[in-house]
């Protein structure tokens, strides 16, 4: 046999990770790049509001936004996992929804916000979408992340879990649910 | 085509589609950096899978190159997740003294259709396994990924000279070693066709 290391070593042939891996692979980094981005400009958008606050005194203080608009809202009580859906179907069905992790470390964090972000992506690289019912996360649509994100809204569901529903305020109230508290 | 450095500038401001655009581009070089090794497809989509997120959690760490971008970091990173797990898997599965190439059709039954059909893939991970893992580190990186030893010196922060010498230290031991399998195959050929 001629061949040599050399030449093997400089063939640079190139293997192709499963298609469907990939897919996989991708959604969860930007689901993680796009869930600590969330968390860092939570931070900064707080102590604007502080700023904010602190120059227009207490006068608007009294009566919450939420309970003036009639629109109940809860924070999670299960950080842990929560839940992208893609309908308004409320059945726990793995076909109906996506899990994902939500909050930092310390099992804080803005979890309504950071949930919205990360389920945007799922709606964007096609794992959810309104024209295919049943959903597969090994399977990405549109690999460039350009697929249509419909409104989107963050409730609370019976489970006590964040779930992101696809429509807008109003959907957490037809749902019989409350909205999740940012 | 975005380059690297400016990609890597959005993922740091948290854009999740330039780091899905990064993965794109490089996830099948270090996929096949790690099948080169592993000689197994699940082994290396699950080192893969780290490399990226590895370098998400150091991207203050994270150092690009002016030639060839992202891509020297994520193979150092791949290298030192394999050498972690190449300890422990080198015991239990290439005793290399022992191991002939008709020996990893065990091995092979984990790897890609399109792999398995290559017997120089078997060879070369073979050879990179028989190596230290200094030598197999420079090898790798420089010869069959293509990067210069400047490259992987910044990313090692070794000198280029260091790199430059070890690598010229090390592709004489890859080549005899390379020699010595191929000796051990004709031999085995060879047999088999008197046996039969």
């Amino acid at each position: 046999m001629s061949t040599s290391f050399d030449d093997i070593a400089l063939q640079q042939q190139r293997y192709t990770m499963d298609s469907e891996e990939a897919a996989r692979q991708r959604a969860v980094l930007m689901a993680m790049v796009a869930g600590e981005s969330t968390l860092l400009r939570r931070g900064r958008r707080r102590r604007s509001l502080v700023i904010a606050v602190a120059v227009a005194g207490i006068g608007l203080a009294g009566v919450g936004t939420a309970a003036a608009l009639g629109v109940f809202s809860e924070k999670p009580a299960d950080r842990s996992i929560a839940y992208c859906y893609g309908s308004t179907d409320l059945s726990e069905d793995a076909s109906n929804r996506v899990e994902f992790a939500v909050g930092d470390a310390s099992g804080t964090g803005d979890a309504a916000a950071q949930g919205l972000e990360i389920c945007a992506i799922y709606w964007k690289s096609g794992v959810l979408s309104l024209e295919s019912p049943t959903i597969d996360p090994t399977i990405i649509a549109d690999p460039g992340g350009n697929a249509p994100v419909p409104p989107l809204t963050a409730c609370i569901i019976p489970s006590g879990q964040l779930a992101v529903f696809p429509g807008g305020n109003a959907v957490c109230g037809s749902l019989g649910l409350p909205n999740a508290e940012v | 085509m975005d380059r690297d450095e400016i990609l890597w500038r959005r993922t740091l401001d948290g854009d999740a589609d330039a780091y899905g655009a990064l993965f794109e581009r490089y996830r099948d070089r270090v996929y096949t950096h790690c099948l080169q090794r592993t000689l197994s497809s699940s082994e290396s989509e699950d080192i893969t899978s780290e490399v990226f997120a590895e370098t998400w959690r150091r991207r203050d760490k994270v150092i690009l190159t002016e030639a060839a971008g992202l891509r020297p970091w994520l193979l150092a990173t791949a290298n030192n997740l394999l050498n972690a797990g190449w300890r422990k898997a080198r015991t239990a599965r290439f005793a290399m003294h022992k191991l002939r190439p008709e020996d990893v059709p065990d091995i092979a039954e984990e790897v890609t259709e399109e792999a398995a059909r290559d017997h120089h893939l078997r060879l070369l991970a073979m050879t990179l396994a028989s190596l230290s893992r200094t030598d197999r580190d420079v090898v790798h990186l420089c010869v069959t990924q293509g990067l210069s030893p400047s490259e992987v010196a910044r990313v090692t922060g070794e000198s280029a000279g260091t790199v430059r010498s070890r690598l010229s230290r090390a592709l004489v031991r890859a080549r005899g070693q390379f020699f010595g399998l191929l000796e051990q195959n004709d031999e085995q050929s060879s047999n088999q066709g008197e046996l039969k």
